[in-house]
C-alpha cells in the first residue's frame, strides 16, 4: 500500500473527525439561543448526533482514512484516540479553577472518559477487520491476515471493556465504584 | 380525646383542672360543637413534616403545571398557604436536609456537601419538640453520611436507608427500622415509608406526634411504582424552550452519573411525583379517619429544585431558580383564616425549624438562623426578609464550582469560587429566567455595590464562613 505524505495519511483523517466534533459542539450550544423552536430541535438533534459520532465512533471513519492512506499501525492508534483524547482533556478543563490539581487527574479514570478510549479502540478493530477485508480483495496482497496479534488486541481490549461498561448498566456500577475511590481517596 | 391524653388519665393540674371548667363554660355559651373548635385550638397540634426529594416549585398541578396532576398538593395548597418564593440556601441534598433539621445555613451546622457527616452536637427541631411531649418520629431518607446511623436526639422511631450512601432505591429497598436491617422486597420506596408513617400516626397515644417523612422520590433514578409507569407515555412533555434531550449528555453534565435522555428522566420524573401524591392523600385520609386533620400542621417541601434543560443543565446546585426554588405549603387551620393564599414573601428551607416551634410554642434556640413564618402565616401583611444568602460547595460529582449568592426580592448576585466563572448579576422582575447578565452595565455596577454590601452584611451576621475552605 502506497504510504500517502504525513498530511495526507494522519492529519486529514484527525482534522475531519476532530474538526466535526468541534463544530458540532459549538453549533450545540448556539442551538439553545435560538428563539424559533423547529429550528432550535433540528440544529440540537444534528449536531448531537454528529458530536457523538466524531467522539465516540470517529475511529471507524479516521481509521479507515488512515489505513487506505498508509498509515502505520501505531499511527493509526493516534489516528483513533486522538478526538476522544482532546475531548477528555477538554471535558477535564472544564473544571479547572475548582478541582485540586490530584482532583483533575483523578478525573482521568472517570468511566466515561475511559468508557470514550475503550470505544474508540474497538471501533479501530472494527475498522481494522474491514480495512484488511476491502484492501486484500482489491489488490494482490492476497495473504494479507484480517486478525494480526496488533489488530486483534485492538478488538479484545475494545469489546472487552465495552461490554463492561454497558452489560447490565455496567457503566453505573463503574460510576459508583469510582465515587466511591474518589470518596476513600479525597474526602 | 382518644389519640391525646385524657385530661382524667393522670393527676389533674391547676391548668388541666382550668381547661376542663373552661371548656365547660363554652359549651355552655356556644354549644358543643363551637366550643370543640376552640379547646382544639389550645392543645398540641400533631406535626407531619413530607419532604421530598428534587421536586421543583412548579410541579404541581396547583402552580400550573401543563400536565402533572397533583389533587392532594393541590388540596393542602388550598385549605392552607401556599410560598409561592420558598428557596433552599444551598441546593443538595444532604446541606439542605441538615439545614431544614437545625435551621441553619450550611456553613453553621457543617454538613457542606453530600460526603460531609452530620454534626451530632447540631441540635434538631425535632430534638426540641420531643422536649415539649411530642412522639417523634423520622422515616424516610436521612442521606448525611458517618459511621453508621447518626445518634439522633429526640427520636422514639428512626426508620432510613443507608444503601447507596443514602440515596436508597425505589424498589426493594432495605430498611433500618430502629437500628435493624430489614429486607424489603417486592416493596416501592414511597408506598413502604408512606406504610410506616400511617402505622406511627395511627398509633394510640397520650402525646401529640411529630412525623419528618422523607421521601426518596423524586431523585434521580426516577422510578415510578408499576400502576402509574407509562402514565404519561402519550402526554406532550412540554419540556422548558431552551432543552432538548441530549442535555444529559453535553456540558460536562454526565459528571453527575445522570446519563439517560432527557424526556424519558422527565417522563419519569413525572409519573414519581404522582406517586409522591398519592401517598400524601392516604395520610391526609387516615388523618380524616381519626378526626385529626386539623389539629395536625402539614408541611411539604423539597430539598431542592432541578433543572430540566433551563440554561443547558440538569441536576440542581446553581444558584439558578430553578435550582433552589421549591414548593413549600402549609396546612393548619388552627392558624391560617384565608385557606388558598399565596403568600409571596420569600421562605427558606432554615425557616421550617423556627416555624414549627413558633407555631407549638416552644421557645426557638438563638442559634437557628432561620424566621418564623407564623406572622405570615397570621397576617399577609406582615413583612418578609429583604434578601438572604445562598451557598454552595462544589464535589467531585458537581459540574458546578462552589458559589456564594445573595438573592433579594428582585436581584441576585452570583459569585464562583475562585473566580472559576464570571459574577453575575441578574434583576428578577425584568429577566426572570436570569438570561442576561447586566453585571457589567452601568445600572448593573451600581447595583453590584448594593448588593455586595448586602451579601457581606448577611456573612457577618451568620458569621459566614467558605465553604470550601470548611
Amino acid at each position: 500500500m502506497e504510504k500517502q505524505s504525513f498530511s495526507r495519511r494522519i492529519l486529514f483523517p484527525i482534522a475531519l473527525v476532530m474538526g466535526t466534533m468541534i463544530i458540532s459542539i459549538n453549533a450545540y450550544d448556539l442551538s439553545r439561543s435560538i428563539e424559533n423552536q423547529t429550528l432550535h430541535q433540528s440544529i440540537a438533534h444534528i449536531s448531537a448526533v454528529l458530536m457523538f459520532l466524531s467522539i465516540w465512533l470517529g475511529a471507524l471513519f479516521a481509521n479507515t482514512i488512515a489505513f487506505f492512506r498508509g498509515a502505520s499501525f501505531g499511527e493509526r492508534l493516534i489516528v483513533c484516540l486522538a478526538t476522544p483524547i482532546v475531548w477528555c482533556t477538554k471535558s477535564i478543563l472544564y473544571f479547572r479553577g475548582f478541582r485540586t490539581v490530584g482532583e483533575m487527574i483523578f478525573l482521568i479514570f472517570f468511566p466515561v472518559f475511559i468508557g470514550t478510549l475503550a470505544v474508540a479502540v474497538l471501533c479501530m478493530g472494527l475498522s481494522e477487520i474491514w480495512c484488511r477485508i476491502i484492501y486484500r480483495r482489491r489488490s494482490e496482497y492476497a495473504d494479507l491476515k484480517i486478525f494480526e496479534l496488533s489488530n486483534t488486541l485492538a478488538l479484545i481490549i475494545g469489546i472487552g471493556l465495552t461490554t463492561l461498561f454497558l452489560w447490565h448498566g455496567g457503566l453505573f456500577y463503574a460510576y459508583n465504584i469510582y465515587m466511591a475511590a474518589y470518596e476513600y481517596i479525597f474526602q | 380525646m382518644k389519640y391525646h391524653k385524657s385530661n382524667f388519665s393522670q393527676s389533674i393540674t391547676r391548668r388541666d383542672a382550668l381547661k376542663v371548667m373552661g371548656g365547660a363554660a363554652l359549651s355552655l355559651l356556644f354549644g358543643y360543637d363551637h366550643s370543640k373548635k376552640l379547646i382544639a385550638q389550645t392543645k398540641k397540634p400533631n406535626v407531619i413534616f413530607v419532604l421530598t426529594d428534587d421536586h421543583r416549585w412548579d410541579a404541581m398541578s396547583c402552580m400550573g403545571h401543563p400536565f402533572l396532576k397533583t389533587p392532594n398538593l393541590d388540596r393542602i395548597a388550598n385549605e392552607g398557604i401556599l410560598f409561592e418564593n420558598a428557596f433552599v440556601t444551598t441546593s443538595l441534598c444532604s446541606p439542605s436536609r441538615a439545614s431544614f433539621l437545625s435551621g441553619q445555613y450550611a456553613h453553621t451546622h457543617g454538613v457542606i456537601h453530600n460526603y460531609t457527616p452530620w454534626n451530632e452536637s447540631n441540635t434538631t427541631f425535632l430534638e426540641l419538640i420531643k422536649k415539649a411531649g411530642y412522639d417523634t418520629a423520622f422515616i424516610g431518607k436521612w442521606h448525611m453520611p458517618g459511621e453508621g446511623l447518626p445518634k439522633l436526639r429526640g427520636l422514639d422511631h428512626f426508620i432510613t436507608f443507608t444503601m447507596l450512601s443514602g440515596q436508597g432505591v425505589y424498589y426493594d429497598c432495605p430498611l433500618f427500622i430502629d437500628g435493624v436491617e430489614t429486607e424489603r422486597k417486592g416493596k416501592y420506596i414511597t408506598e413502604d415509608l408512606t406504610d410506616f408513617a400511617l402505622k406511627f400516626i395511627e398509633k394510640k397515644r397520650n402525646n401529640p406526634f411529630c412525623l419528618y417523612l422523607s421521601h426518596k422520590a423524586a431523585h434521580y433514578g426516577f422510578r415510578p411504582p408499576k400502576h402509574l409507569n407509562h402514565l404519561y407515555d402519550d402526554v406532550d412533555l412540554k419540556l422548558p424552550k431552551e432543552s432538548d434531550i441530549w442535555i444529559p449528555f453535553t456540558n460536562a453534565n454526565y459528571i453527575t452519573g445522570q446519563i439517560l435522555p432527557m424526556n424519558f428522566m422527565y417522563r419519569n420524573y413525572c409519573e414519581t411525583l404522582v406517586s409522591v401524591d398519592e401517598q400524601l392523600g392516604r395520610i391526609i385520609k387516615k388523618l380524616e379517619e381519626m378526626n385529626e386533620l386539623d389539629n395536625t400542621v402539614i408541611i411539604y417541601s423539597a430539598d431542592n429544585g432541578y433543572f430540566w434543560g433551563e440554561h443547558g443543565n440538569i441536576d440542581k446546585r446553581l444558584a439558578y431558580e430553578e435550582s433552589i426554588r421549591i414548593p413549600f405549603i402549609i396546612r393548619y387551620p388552627g392558624l391560617i383564616k384565608d385557606p388558598g393564599r399565596r403568600a409571596k414573601q420569600m421562605a427558606l428551607n432554615i425557616d421550617l425549624a423556627p416555624t414549627l416551634l413558633d407555631i407549638l410554642n416552644v421557645p426557638i434556640p438563638a442559634n437557628m438562623q432561620g424566621m418564623s413564618l407564623k406572622p405570615i402565616i397570621l397576617s399577609d401583611k406582615s413583612k418578609g426578609r429583604e434578601s438572604w444568602l445562598y451557598e454552595y460547595c462544589s464535589e467531585l460529582t458537581s459540574n458546578v464550582p462552589g458559589i456564594t449568592a445573595v438573592r433579594t426580592e428582585n436581584y441576585k448576585y452570583i459569585e464562583y469560587q475562585n473566580n472559576a466563572w464570571p459574577s453575575e448579576l441578574f434583576d428578577l422582575t425584568k429577566d426572570p429566567g436570569e438570561r442576561n447578565n447586566i453585571i457589567k452595565t452601568g445600572r448593573g455596577k451600581v447595583l453590584l455595590k448594593e448588593l455586595k454590601k448586602e451579601m457581606e452584611r448577611i456573612k457577618i451576621e451568620t458569621e459566614f464562613k467558605p465553604l470550601e475552605n470548611m
